[in-house]
């Protein structure tokens, strides 16, 4: 196969699902008689969607590839929204600036706060999950305390809430994109990152400090998480910090995309695979409104998705393995055909 | 010098244990060791220690199972029913065995053939399961035990202090004979320490994979019996913190998350006793109720990083 | 050496803690011993005329009362100006309140109730009850009063002859009321389309179904009496799910020209606006009344807000501190049962109520039922009091009302 058609197999094929599910949920909604899907002002929700989940998935992928379950997200999520969003809200800027100041500023606190848990985790030396638990009591802890308990109230402020008109949106997501595709696949960081990934012990072994590398994914992660805070805020205008480790439902929108991204990352790279599983859980979720399933059942197609998905992608190479067995059996038998005649 | 730490250090659970308890002792002036309390400590540590205990076999043996509360909830939830519908402890008890036996089962069968990390499927299985429930409950919010078409026999506070003793006894003294003197606790630790070396060795892991899940299955059927007798009601919420309160428990308890050599079941009750504690004594403080969480972060990062000192490896842990 | 080290550490940690959280433990007993500490405090009060048992400074009673307040969401904005008020109300009576955390489970609200007990509460005020009357006989039969939960018939049923079961406020079926309410503002505001957001009714949380009920219930009326009214859409569940933006964003492209929310509808605005519908769509919602709705009233985007007054669940303090001091006999019903207190609440429809209610309920406020009408419902200051009394003054919440008294 040439170089070019390469690549091209590669792009048809990372595009192939969102493309698929798309059509698909297209069809069954309209031979549901629940026209509307995929189109309009659905088409801006999906759009939507993709980004703030995508952000989320993209947020808990650069840990959880490594084993690094984070409980936190959440909690930076909400945390990074009230702290930069109420500092923001004060800074008086001229119009358009003022929304990219709240971006810079909340996906800045996201940063630090991500630097927090990554400190907290390599000092500790615990499972992140549990080093995470802790860190998210602390940062719902601080939203909570902070600014009367109010959260961040942002709607009257339209100037701000610039970021969920879907040029605006896309632009945002474009560039962070850029930057992650370039970290992951050009950069000894990125390197690291799949060699830790793959083995941990060996990576260590050859050299590569686990430390620095965990501190560094967990501060993108946070800032990721600032993203889709910007996100959260622009759609709904408002948030309420939350306690008692309830922040952690925002992780729930990760996992089909971040799955789809993995699956996808050997075509292409794993950031543009997440925002195409984005892309497919957000036509799903679209899909169920139309067809009248509720919040319940949501979360259950949800998640049968998520483990078949999981089934399919963990045991593919199990097909694999059938067909090279199959065609070895056949080259030997025709070999001993061979040697009899 | 090395042998004596080794020695040590397997009682540090035991002393994160005791630093919680002499703690709150003495913040809460003593009340916290009150009749009333301990009995109160018993009752709400009853469920998580019965669900850890049986979690102990299914961790140790390298299956990470996060879905512990779905499978509570359900359990509770199912056995409610039944319970109501006739009217009687034992068909009550019967349906949560049967309830957490059918899922347990399905989740062994689930880590013995399916590749997968089980990890996730079960933090995704677990929201399933309560969603799950939502859906069968449909417009009931909560059922009671009292609805039932005959009266289901009441028990106070006392009483439920002693049927919890029996049960968690029980379990406990089952789980220690299978786990210490059986071959099973043995073939669990060489499983979780090595899928290698098990299968070299010629081990089957899947029995063992689904024995370990059937024992977890028996102690979430009898936390949910033990939970519908006390709250003699059940809700959609019900079990929602035992996921991460087991994993919480077990860390405390001292045994690493990815299973293996140092399992051990006493980690499931010390962990249990522990986050008890640990949870009661702080909303005892009366404190601000920001101040409470950083203060139960705080701690409970503490004793963590005091409990686990029993195996720390030089690689960063996952 | 290393993790010796640590361990040590950790060690000064757990101790610093331990001696952070004494003082904390102490304080609690602090104003039994000093009142002088509350010296800002009763300016208000009239000279009381029976020593300084009956003080209006903080020191009555004379021993303080602890009382357990089981809630479940700590960041509700109800719940935080009802804490404000027992700030306030702390600096005139002597008693502590002991807030659970966020409780989603009977399981936890037991558990609560237990540690309630061992911390020596000696009242339960049940702002949140899921293990009905199963709590109230939990709460009795550890020794502690129970106060809560008007709304449920069984509980008043099984635990009304308990003597530690104090009764409750009562407003017919509160959130029931507050749904049709919303629906009846939304008419009166001549809305015909309505979209209906349910919040948690499909999450088998029992406050949001007797809302829905109530809307339900209120719109058939309306259509029986020959108004034309329907709902074009219903959009469950919270923000932050994929599904809740599709339900909202397909919401909106209705044609609709009203919302009513059974939960805070703060977060339509937002949306409302992007989707350029400020001007066709007129919203009523259960909410809690704050400083930031005047102008959403004024501006006529928020046509009716249905309000549960933190205060009414203040009502707890009084009744329990009235059983405690020996008048559990004098606060019930002639048939011995215990008492559902009359209460009212607020259906805002002015931005002139709205910026008087908000004023009142927030820290510093004057509060719907100040330091002297709660007095007027404790038997050692008024001997003369009926339980007929307490309903007056519990369902005089008008604005109007509420001036005349101060």
């Amino acid at each position: 196969m040439s170089k070019s058609t390469r690549i091209l197999k590669n792009i048809v094929i990372t595009l192939a699902p969102a493309v698929i599910v798309y059509l698909f949920f297209l069809l069954i909604t309209n031979l549901f008689g629940e026209p509307g899907f995929g189109v309009g002002d659905n088409l801006r929700v999906i759009g939507y969607n993709m980004v703030y989940s995508g952000f989320i998935a993209l947020a808990v992928s650069y840990n959880l590839t490594s084993g690094r379950f984070d409980f936190s997200v959440g909690s930076v999520l909400i945390l990074s929204l009230i702290v930069g969003g109420n500092i923001a809200k004060e800074i008086d800027v001229p119009e358009p600036f003022g929304a990219v100041l709240m971006v810079v500023l909340v996906v800045l606190v996201g940063m630090l706060c991500g630097l927090i848990s990554g400190l907290f985790y390599i000092l500790l030396r615990l499972p992140p999950m549990v080093t995470s638990l802790g860190v998210a009591m602390i940062f719902e802890a601080i939203g909570f305390a902070l600014f009367d308990s109010e959260g961040l109230r942002l709607y009257t402020r339209q100037d701000l809430l610039i970021w969920t008109k879907p040029q605006n949106s896309f632009i945002l997501l474009a560039l962070v994109l850029i930057v992650l595709i370039y970290l992951l696949n050009f950069t000894k960081f990125g390197y690291n990152c799949r060699s830790l990934q793959t083995g941990q012990k060996n990576a260590v072994e050859v050299g590569v400090n686990e430390k620095t590398n965990s501190v560094v994914c967990y501060i993108i992660a946070g800032g990721l998480m600032g993203f889709a805070g910007i996100m959260y805020i622009s759609q709904n205008g408002i948030i309420a910090p939350q306690t008692g480790l309830s922040s952690s439902s925002f992780m729930m929108n990760a996992f089909l995309p971040m799955f789809i991204g993995n699956a996808l990352a050997k075509y292409s790279d794993r950031n543009i695979g997440v925002i195409v599983g984005a892309f497919c859980q957000a036509c799903l979720s679209s899909a169920l409104v139309y067809l009248g399933a509720g919040p319940s059942m949501q979360t259950v197609m949800n998640g049968v998705a998520v483990m078949l998905f999981l089934i399919y992608v963990s045991n593919n190479y199990k097909f694999a393995l059938h067909r090279a067995w199959r065609e070895k059996k056949e080259k030997a038998l025709g070999m001993t055909s061979a040697a009899k005649q | 010098m090395k042998k004596s730490w080794e020695t040590i250090r397997n009682y540090f659970p035991i002393f994160g244990f005791v630093i919680v308890v002499v703690f709150f002792s003495i913040a809460t002036k003593g009340a916290i060791l009150s009749g009333t309390s301990l009995q109160s400590l018993l009752n709400q540590a009853i469920a998580t220690a019965l669900v850890s205990i049986g979690s102990v076999f299914v961790f140790g043996c390298g299956c990470f199972d996060m879905s512990m509360g779905g499978t509570l909830c359900m359990t509770a939830v199912l056995g409610g029913y039944a319970g109501i519908a006739s009217g009687s402890i034992f068909v009550m008890a019967l349906a949560c065995l049967a309830t957490a036996l059918v899922l347990s089962l399905l989740k062994g069968l689930f880590a013995a053939y399916v590749e997968v990390p089980l990890f996730i499927v079960t933090i995704v299985l677990g929201f399933v399961l309560s969603a799950l429930v939502l859906v069968i409950m449909g417009t009931e919010t909560t059922i009671l035990l009292n609805d039932a078409v005959k009266p289901i026999p009441s028990f106070n506070f006392t009483q439920m202090s002693a049927i919890n003793i029996v049960a968690l006894a029980g379990f406990f003294i089952v789980c220690v004979i299978l786990f210490n003197f059986t071959a099973l606790g043995r073939k669990v630790k060489i499983l979780g320490g090595n899928p290698v070396t098990a299968r070299q060795t010629g081990l089957n892991s899947v029995n063992i994979k689904l024995i370990s899940f059937i024992i977890s299955g028996v102690g979430v059927a009898l936390a949910a019996l033990v939970a519908l007798l006390r709250i003699r009601s059940v809700g959609s919420t019900y079990g929602a913190d035992m996921g991460t309160d087991v994993m919480i428990a077990l860390v405390l308890g001292g045994m690493p998350l990815t299973g293996g050599p140092r399992t051990r079941i006493s980690a499931g009750i010390i962990g249990a006793l522990t986050i008890t504690v640990l949870n009661s004594g702080l909303s005892m403080l009366g404190l601000d109720l920001a101040i409470i969480q950083i203060f139960r972060a705080v701690i409970y990062l503490a004793v963590v990083y005091v409990a686990s000192m029993t195996y720390r490896t030089n690689l960063l842990p996952r | 050496m290393k993790k010796f080290l640590a361990l040590l550490l950790a060690l000064v940690m757990v101790i610093g803690l331990a001696a952070c959280g004494e003082p904390a433990g102490n304080e609690s007993q602090a104003p039994a011993s000093a009142p002088a500490g509350n010296s800002e405090a009763p300016e208000s009060g009239e000279p009381v005329a029976e020593g300084p048992e009956l003080s209006a400074d903080g020191r009555y009673p004379a021993e303080t009362v602890k009382i357990g307040f089981v809630n479940y969401d700590t960041t509700a904005q109800q719940f935080l100006s009802l804490q404000d008020y027992f700030d306030y109300l702390d600096d005139y009576f002597n008693f502590e309140i002991m807030y659970s955390e966020s409780l989603d489970s009977a399981e936890a609200e037991f558990a609560f109730i237990e540690q309630c007990a061992a911390a020596g509460c000696q009242g339960i005020i049940g702002y949140y009850n899921e293990g009905r009357e199963e709590s109230v006989k939990l709460a009795s039969s550890l020794g502690m009063y129970y106060w809560g939960q008007g709304q449920d018939p069984n509980v008043q049923e099984a635990c009304g002859d308990d003597p530690y079961y104090l009764g409750s406020y009562y407003v017919g079926n509160a959130d029931y009321e507050y749904g049709k309410s919303v629906i009846d503002s939304l008419v009166a505001a001549d809305c015909h389309k309505i979209i209906v957001v349910t919040g948690g009714k499909d999450f088998g949380v029992q406050m949001f179904i007797d809302r829905y009920q109530g809307m339900m219930d209120a719109i058939q009326e309306a259509q029986d009496g020959g108004y034309d009214i329907e709902v074009v859409y219903e959009v469950p569940g919270w923000p932050g799910t994929e599904d809740f933006t599709a339900e909202q964003t397909s919401a909106l492209a209705t044609d609709a020209d009203g919302l009513a929310s059974a939960l805070s509808a703060l977060m339509w605005i937002q949306p409302i606006s992007a989707a350029g519908k400020m001007n066709s769509i007129k919203i009523a919602a259960v909410d809690t009344p704050t400083a930031d709705m005047v102008d959403l009233m004024a501006s006529g985007l928020f046509v009716g807000v249905a309000a549960e007054i933190p205060d009414v669940f203040g009502l707890g303090v009084p009744m329990i501190i009235n059983a405690v001091q020996g008048y559990g006999e004098e606060q019930r019903n002639e048939d011995g049962t215990a008492p559902l207190i009359d209460c009212g609440f607020w259906l805002i429809t002015t931005a002139e109520e709205m910026e008087y209610y908000s004023e009142i309920e927030q820290e510093g406020g004057t509060w719907c039922f100040d330091a002297d009408d709660v007095r007027s419902i404790l038997y050692d200051y008024n001997p003369e009091l009926t339980l007929d009394d307490m309903s007056a003054l519990y369902s005089a919440v008008t604005m109007e009302e509420i001036q005349a008294r101060r």
